[in-house]
């Protein structure tokens, strides 16, 4: 009996020991000498991060190393548990303007305006006013797009040639967008191909049934002016969600949310797939969707040939207006080193985005100071899309346009209201409920709890 | 051969080299539970209690520590104004009283059946077991495909028969729900048929052949043999699908969200996105709490139930 217990006693104790040592092991093994590591939080595959690590490291040799630590996804909780964690991040990204705000305002985030000024730098010269006005909080920034995901239609050109529609024009509005989408629907039961395929109400998806009002009322699409009440009655809400309603439900053009939900066409990879294989001919997603027709998501058809146009643009409006997005890098106040974080973030924002936004794709987020810059940069992000209409992708992605920032970063009622858009769109495109109703719903209750929140 | 228990010992030396040598035998039987019982406090009692205590706070937390505000009951009175709280909470208790007498149900007759009456029970009792080995997630998937209202192989194969209007399944509201319980209770069916199965095999045959005797038919021998003998058997199985139920999650999450419009939402679910999409962890402890006072409740009622019965 005593041999058992003290077999047992030696057991805890070795066990303990090793965990112990493995701690120790790994605190000291960060302690080495040598240049300051600025660690890297993102999704992005591995592959793109090549080439920023590999400038990064030249540039500030002996001083910084950027070291990549890949995350699962962009999800609030992936980013959240990381910022938890206790682990040295020195540069956090995300994609979700309200997870900005709230992290900025529970004092995660490192105001950023100190390194604007010290640089010389004007965020709304170097990144746009509209982009300006989302990501001020209080006169700081709390993070620097590294993207600006403008929102673009890409389309199977072969279907337009077979159905002898044609192709969208620069300038072209919705009811182009919609005359064509009806034309390129034919077909029933699974073999139908629908004349478009865009995303409006899938749960914390792109909501774009409220293009047309985000792109006739600006940013903070449905907050009134004095950020009091919502302006969900606003004429423009109507017709936008009439609209797109009028789409799904009357024309049966686009691809039903019962569908493109459980065939995950709402998944960017899927959706180009749906595109070039000919489920649909339209697919309304960000500059990047051109990313997925690169071979390692799989292998594009030979003959493909996919083309992109502007947002349409509402009638009454006289030049294209897109809808966009942004993608953000912070700096997190508990940072090891802020000045090799803001040195990271300078150089794959700003100096050199081609090493970061241009691998995967993505527009940049600042602006384009001459056109051939924007050539160049749109040259490299198209490159290497087998199926790509490259010429004609370029010639409209120097278009004039003006960008409207969909970021939502006022965050009285902000989650509540989100929650019920995402309840009432399925709804509505579900056919359960009117497009009236639906927006007398989200006026009245989207009051109540900005009301609620502004109180507490 | 000696004996060396305590009281074996305590025979021969006397009581107080029998106490000594119990302390010991406990001491090292408590020992080898500690093990366990660490990682149970650390892993589950602690949590909860810590849960408990947040339940009474305002935290979103990331903020870290220092984030941490109590606001007392606030969290609890916000629940009976919350009506997607409520929602999710009449939605899990009609998850859970339609799930479990059907999916028990249909175990007790399949189970009869493949113990008696079948050739092939290996590959059947395999064939019905699958579904519960199976990633929930990828069992979900599948049957959002199935369940696409417009030419998914279900409404299909129901408009072939001569159904014009079928249900829109997970996209209607008043049919979301119904089509969560569906996969819940076919994904059910296979535990609850092994279980019964084993509780099958413990019946004395003998108590068959004298009611054939008696001239008792299949039906007879069901209700006065088979579901008698099987009552211990089906109180478990009972306990466990209720509390399982109570915390249906996975199918929800990847069919419907929710939705459409709440109408498939549950506790566990709203739990979730309350904790980690809107980072309200306060709140979602509070909800937690009501969803293990509701099991707890339900394990009393249940308990107290049997021990009238026996």
């Amino acid at each position: 009996m005593r041999t058992k217990i003290a077999i047992f006693a030696m057991a805890m104790l070795l066990t303990s020991a090793i965990v112990f040592a493995g701690g120790s092991a790994e605190k000291s093994s960060t302690a080495t000498a040598g240049p300051e590591k600025v660690y890297w939080y993102a999704w992005t595959a591995p592959a793109n991060m090549v080439d920023l690590i590999a400038a990064f490291n030249k540039k500030y040799a002996g001083k910084y190393e950027l070291v990549y630590q890949k995350m699962a996804d962009a999800a609030t909780l992936t980013i959240n548990t990381a910022l938890a964690s206790g682990a040295p991040i020195s540069v956090m990204t995300q994609a979700s303007a309200f997870d900005l705000r709230e992290r900025a305002d529970s004092g995660v985030f490192l105001g950023l305006k100190q390194f604007f000024d010290k640089a010389g730098l004007d965020y709304a010269t170097v990144f746009g006013k509209s982009v300006e006005e989302t990501m001020n909080f209080n006169g700081d920034y709390y993070a620097v797009p590294y993207a600006n995901n403008i929102n673009m239609v890409f389309f199977n050109e072969k279907m337009f040639d077979a159905a002898g529609v044609p192709y969208p024009q620069p300038h072209w509005t919705w009811s182009d967008f919609r005359a064509a989408a009806k034309k390129l629907t034919h077909g029933t039961g699974a073999n139908k191909v629908y004349g478009a395929m865009l995303d409006v109400a899938a749960p914390n998806g792109d909501e774009y049934w409220a293009t047309i009002a985000q792109q006739k009322l600006g940013s903070f699409w449905y907050y009134n002016s004095d950020f009091k009440t919502t302006r969900f009655d606003a004429p423009a809400m109507k017709e936008s969600l009439q609209f797109f309603y009028d789409m799904f439900m009357v024309d049966r053009s686009a691809v039903p949310l019962s569908q493109y939900t459980a065939l995950k066409y709402n998944n960017d990879t899927n959706g180009m797939k749906g595109l070039y294989s000919g489920r649909y001919a339209m697919w309304v997603a960000p500059v990047y969707g051109s990313l997925y027709l690169m071979k390692s998501y799989g292998e594009v058809p030979e003959g493909t040939r996919i083309g992109l146009a502007n947002l349409p643009r509402p009638d009454g409006l006289s030049q294209s207006v897109s809808t966009t997005y942004s993608s953000q890098a912070s700096i997190p106040k508990n940072t090891p080193d802020k000045e090799g974080a803001w040195a990271a973030i300078k150089m794959a924002t700003i100096d050199n985005a081609e090493l970061y936004a241009g691998q995967k794709a993505m527009n940049p987020g600042y602006q384009f100071s001459t056109n051939a810059a924007a050539d160049a940069f749109y040259k490299l992000i198209f490159n290497d899309k087998p199926g790509l209409d490259v010429s004609e992708a370029l010639k409209v992605m120097l278009l004039p346009r003006e960008l409207i920032s969909k970021d939502n970063t006022h965050i009285q009622g902000q989650a509540k209201i989100n929650e019920l858009i995402n309840s009432d769109m399925t709804l509505v495109f579900n056919g359960e409920m009117s497009v009236d109703a639906a927006l007398k719903d989200l006026k009245t209750k989207g009051d109540q709890y900005i009301a609620a929140d502004m109180n507490k | 051969m000696r004996l060396n228990s305590a009281a074996a010992v305590a025979a021969r030396k006397g009581p107080r080299r029998a106490t000594h040598l119990r302390r010991y035998e406990n001491l090292t039987a408590f020992a080898f539970l500690a093990l366990n019982f660490i990682g149970y406090l650390l892993f589950k009692l602690i949590p909860i209690l810590l849960a408990l205590i947040l339940s009474f706070t305002k935290w979103n937390f990331v903020s870290g520590i220092s984030g941490v505000k109590l606001i007392g009951l606030e969290n609890y009175a916000r629940l009976f104004s919350d009506p997607v709280f409520i929602t999710s909470f009449i939605n899990t208790i009609v998850y859970a009283i339609a799930l479990v007498p059907v999916s028990i149900f249909l175990a007790l007759v399949l189970g009869v059946v493949l113990n008696e009456y079948v050739f092939g029970k290996g590959l059947l009792r395999l064939a019905f077991y699958l579904p519960y080995i199976s990633s929930m997630v990828a069992v979900s998937i599948v049957w959002m495909v199935l369940f696409i209202p417009a030419y998914g192989p279900i409404n299909t194969f129901l408009t072939n028969i001569g159904i014009s209007h079928p249900p829109r399944w997970l996209n209607g509201s008043n049919s979301s729900l119904i089509s969560i319980i569906i996969v819940g209770v076919w994904q059910s069916l296979g535990y609850n048929i092994i279980i019964v199965l084993a509780g099958l095999q413990g019946i004395d045959r003998s108590l068959y052949e004298s009611a054939e005797i008696d001239g008792a038919n299949v039906i007879r021998k069901f209700f006065s043999i088979t579901i008698p003998s099987l009552s211990n058997t089906m109180f478990f199985l009972v306990m466990i699908s209720f509390i399982r139920s109570f915390q249906v999650f996975t199918s929800v999450q990847v069919m419907t969200q929710g939705g459409p419009g709440n109408s498939s939402s549950v506790l566990v679910y709203y739990i979730y996105i309350t904790a980690f999409e809107q980072s309200d962890i306060g709140y979602a402890s509070a909800m937690s709490w009501v969803l293990f006072l509701l099991v707890f409740i339900f394990a009393i009622v249940r308990n107290a139930t049997r021990s009238n019965q026996n």
